[in-house]
């Protein structure tokens, strides 16, 4: 499959799930009567989207790593092209979740950004999803003459801890969620370190 | 593995990860504010645009040998060791990080169902238990090797058992839960009751006192030559007034009835039916009356003919009374009240007693009384004083103090600010005496004689002199944090210490001639019951005044429970105008971390770091203090509900728990602690608030348990009752979806939250 192919199916099918996934949280939310739960639904499920975007987005490549380790060969283009749209997913979830929070939840109350580390991890995290979001684009590296994109991109490592965090701090998670991520997470950091074995030709 | 000694250029990640924690630690040097994980990106993204744009091209093209490189690794993997060594435990703290380990660790407990709350059982005490359980209609209750009790179900899966040792047998660690399908083991926070005597009430002609152990229903009677007897009496005596050479009457906090009992020959003469929660009780100084401080539900004063064991009058109050005493002729009634903080009279006016219009406020409550039958006036201690009856909004404000109030003026005589400098402070406004006046008494020669719990202390005060230090931390005996005080004639006088569960004689030349302990001494205990020592030291820990003049009972008073008071502790002002919180109550918040109003604190240990800075630490120097103050404020289980004494209304707390679930205050106040341990905005659930508070603070949820004990209500105490929370403060409709209730509901709902 070529590089161009794979990216176009990536984008297709992780923009119909972005699309779907929209239209079922406000589809949904839309049903509460009351505003606060109406305004927490929309919030908390824009957000676990992102992080679950996210999530797939980081376990792509250890599985890839993974995989060759055992000996199979991965489609390397589909997964990268995968690992890319479902970054980009994971950065306009966030987008979104943000601005639920900031328009539905604030009240102009800037200061939490600041004073709050629950607000400050999930607007780093914001900050640097966007960060990477405008460098996963040819057209914009070499707009800014970006050489050395993958040593920024090792800033998910940063943005998992941080959405960690932020998820750990949110009132309503409840304990063993956050405590998968945080296994998940070490495992996934853990399998990066798996040493590439080259697939033998047949 | 053979490592090429082949010259390569250096890896871009590690130079980065090196140069960013270089570019950090200077940051830092300029301003600590920087110590923060946004800094650290911020520098890291700065490096990234050097190295895009600069070193990368040029690090890239230069091979370097091993050597170099290695000596490169080691430099950064040093600065990564000695950023995390400097950094690391503020970065933790600033980061929330520590309160993520203890609130999960709490979560984790709630969240595993079938689930109890409150976290606490104490040994020989009536208390509530909540039990989770969503799938079950029905769930038992069984500690280890004991009877199965039936809980009641009150609707969507919450239980509850009012379990009374007396009646359902011995408490241990280890409950059963029957459900129907399967029985589950839970684990409670056991802690074993031991005796705490506290205010005493003597007769120095005839030298003898008296006091009594609520943790371990005991009544206890000391003689001036020193010999002092307990006896066991009714459930959770709270006050004992001597009526005459063999009686005493003595009111009770878990029993509808006061007793008048024959300390001659231990025996029980007559209960008198008056209600439960009697706080206080006091003696007419002529005739055979005593009247009875009543707290709960219906707060009244019940007034009792002891010959002919009538209940002559019971004056029903608004505010909950406390404290009580006679005025000089037995006309007048004197009560405190902590909400409001307040001193209130009642005049006899044709045998009946009628509220006297004008309140004494204080502004911070009552904590002790001299109570000498007869006399014109009396001295009340407390930890500030605002005959406005605002709560006094210094910064931390504690004043410890007392008051000479004179019945019949109706008003302060005098004002005697009792901490004081001493020849051991380090810091010109450090204070180290007279600290946390917590026992007085009136000898027969108008004497004051004051135990000082903060400082560990016995004072003597005549008229104008300069006070006579009696005893102090050397000569007190081991009484540490001293409450009760009882003159016993000839200079005789006896002091309790309720942390020790101990109480001294001492003779006219203040040595103690005996000294007797209801529980283990220290050595004992340590081999015994390491927990238990633990939590003995943490109480007296808690009651320890700091070098600031402040300790943690100065707020938290009557062992642990709210002032009820608005305190200033962070500054905050809107329009000029101190935002202040009101002090919880400590009781049963054992894991249900983190801790104060804005989740600052991750654990009570934590605490000392304020206590050691803010308040300049402790003059006594001991180990693990945090901890052992944690011990004990997880051993205080919640508050009983008077509902509990007076009787439930299941069928109305079934309605209101309904209510409760249709507004959907279970999703912050979850079962069964009532509270998820969540942290929120003020914007999300009071705007209007919000606004005042500049977002410079986040909420707690906190737990409902023993609501209805420790008002007033919300961050700062604006809500004076249940009801207003809902009726005034919630405007918004977002503190509970109340506006789709009925009348019916929300009343069902209030008296819901009224009986947790």
């Amino acid at each position: 499959m070529t590089r161009v192919l794979a990216l176009k199916i990536a984008f297709r099918v992780c923009f119909t799930l972005f699309i779907l996934a929209i239209i079922y949280i406000i589809s949904f939310g839309s049903v509460e009567e009351w505003s606060v739960t109406r305004n927490s639904w929309l919030v908390r499920s824009v957000g676990y989207a992102a992080l679950i975007s996210f999530a797939l987005s980081f376990s792509i490549t250890p599985l890839n790593k993974l995989t060759s380790f055992f000996g199979r060969k991965a489609p390397q283009a589909i997964l990268l092209a995968f690992r890319r749209a479902f970054g980009i997913g994971a950065a306009c979830f966030a987008i979104i979740h943000a601005g639920f929070v900031i328009y539905l939840q604030l009240e102009s109350n800037w200061s939490v950004f600041i004073h709050l580390p629950f607000f400050r991890a999930g607007l780093i995290s914001l900050f640097l999803l966007l960060v990477l979001l405008i460098t996963s684009f040819p057209a914009m590296l070499k707009l800014f003459r970006v050489k050395y994109w993958r040593n920024l991109h090792q800033l998910v490592f940063v943005i998992g801890i941080m959405i960690i965090q932020h998820v750990w701090l949110s009132a309503f998670v409840p304990a063993w969620v956050v405590l998968a991520m945080l296994i998940s997470y070490s495992i996934l950091v853990l399998l990066r370190f798996i040493p590439k074995v080259p697939v033998k030709k047949k | 593995m053979l490592i090429k000694s082949e010259s390569k250029p250096l890896n871009l990640s590690v130079v980065s990860i090196g140069l960013t924690l270089i570019c950090w630690n200077l940051s830092i040097m300029v301003s600590k504010v920087f110590v923060s994980l946004w800094m650290l990106i911020l520098c890291f993204l700065f490096v990234w645009l050097i190295v895009n744009f600069w070193l990368g091209p040029v690090l890239s093209k230069k091979p370097i040998s091993l050597k170099l490189r290695l000596i490169i690794w080691f430099g950064i993997l040093v600065i990564i060791f000695g950023s995390i060594h400097n950094h690391g435990n503020r970065i933790i703290k600033e980061e929330g990080f520590e309160i993520i380990k203890f609130r999960a660790q709490d979560r984790q407990r709630l969240e595993n169902l079938p689930s109890i709350a409150p976290a606490t059982i104490v040994s020989g005490r009536r208390q509530t238990f909540y039990i989770y359980s969503p799938e079950s209609n029905q769930v038992s209750w069984q500690f280890e090797g004991g009877e199965i009790l039936p809980t009641q179900h009150l609707g969507m899966g919450l239980h509850r058992i009012d379990y009374d040792p007396r009646l359902d047998g011995a408490a241990n660690r280890k409950v059963l839960l029957h459900l129907p399908d399967q029985i589950v083991e839970r684990e409670l926070h056991f802690v074993f009751a031991k005796a705490h005597p506290r205010w005493l009430v003597s007769d120095p002609d005839k030298g003898i006192a008296f006091g009594v152990s609520k943790e371990t229903d005991q009544l206890i009677i000391i003689d001036r030559n020193g010999d002092i007897r307990v006896v066991s009496v009714g459930d959770g005596p709270s006050d004992v007034v001597i009526l005459d050479d063999t009686t005493v009457a003595i009111s009770y906090l878990y029993e509808s009835d006061i007793w008048l009992y024959d300390y001659k020959n231990d025996k029980l003469l007559k209960e008198i039916s008056v209600g439960g929660f009697q706080k206080h009780i006091a003696k007419h100084p002529n005739r055979p009356e005593v009247a009875v401080a009543i707290e709960g539900i219906e707060p009244k004063i019940a007034v009792i003919n002891t010959v002919s064991h009538e209940v002559t009058q019971r004056i029903n109050l608004d505010e909950s009374p406390e404290w009580i005493v006679y005025g000089p002729k037995g006309d007048s009634l004197v009560f405190s009240s902590r909400t409001p903080r307040a001193l209130y009279r009642l005049d006899r006016i044709e045998e009946e007693f009628q509220l006297y219009q004008k309140p004494l406020f204080f502004g911070r409550p009552v904590l002790t009384i001299s109570r000498k039958p007869g006399s014109p006036y009396f001295y009340v201690a407390t930890t500030g004083y605002n005959p406005s009856g605002d709560a006094p909004l210094g910064n931390h404000f504690v004043q410890d103090q007392l008051l000479k109030v004179s019945i019949e003026k109706w008003e302060v005589l005098e004002q005697m600010i009792t901490t004081r400098k001493t020849q051991q402070q380090k810091d010109p406004i450090e204070v180290g005496s007279g600290g946390s006046p917590m026992g007085i008494s009136m000898s027969g020669s108008n004497e004051l004689l004051v135990t000082f719990a903060g400082t560990d202390e016995v004072w003597a005060i005549q008229g104008a002199k300069p006070p006579r230090q009696l005893l102090d931390r050397k000569t007190i005996g081991g009484l540490w944090a001293p409450h009760g005080i009882a003159d016993l004639g000839n200079g005789y006088f006896a002091v309790t210490s309720p942390s020790q569960g101990a109480i001294g004689v001492f003779d006219k030349n203040r040595n103690q001639i005996s000294i007797k302990y209801l529980a283990l001494d220290d050595k004992s205990l340590e081999k015994a019951d390491y927990l238990a020592l633990q939590i003995r030291r943490g109480e007296r820990n808690f009651f320890e005044t700091t070098r600031a003049g402040l300790s943690c009972q100065s707020c938290h008073t009557d062992g642990g429970e709210s002032d009820r008071s608005a305190h200033d502790i962070t500054s905050t002002r809107y329009k000029g105008e101190i935002i202040p919180y009101t002090t919880l109550s400590l009781k049963g918040i054992a894991r249900t971390a983190p801790y104060l109003r804005d989740a600052s604190f991750s654990s009570v240990a934590d605490l000392m770091r304020v206590a050691n800075s803010r308040y300049k630490g402790y003059v006594r120097k001991v180990n693990n203090r945090g901890q052992d103050i944690q011990h004990w404020v997880e051993s205080l289980p919640p508050q009983l509900n008077p509902y509990v004494i007076k009787g439930r209304n299941l069928e109305r707390e079934r309605a209101g728990l309904k209510a409760y679930v249709l507004a959907q205050c279970d999703s912050c106040h979850s079962f069964p602690a009532f509270t998820n341990l969540g942290q929120h905005i003020p914007s999300r659930l009071f705007p209007e608030y919000a606004k005042r508070r500049n977002g410079e603070e986040i909420f707690d949820t906190p737990s409902l348990i023993a609501l209805s004990s420790s008002p007033p209500f919300l961050q700062d105490g604006r809500a004076e009752t249940i009801h207003s929370i809902f009726d005034e403060h919630n405007a918004d409709n977002r503190h509970g979806d109340t506006k789709i209730l009925s009348k019916k509901q929300l009343l069902d709902l209030e008296f819901f939250l009224e009986s947790l």
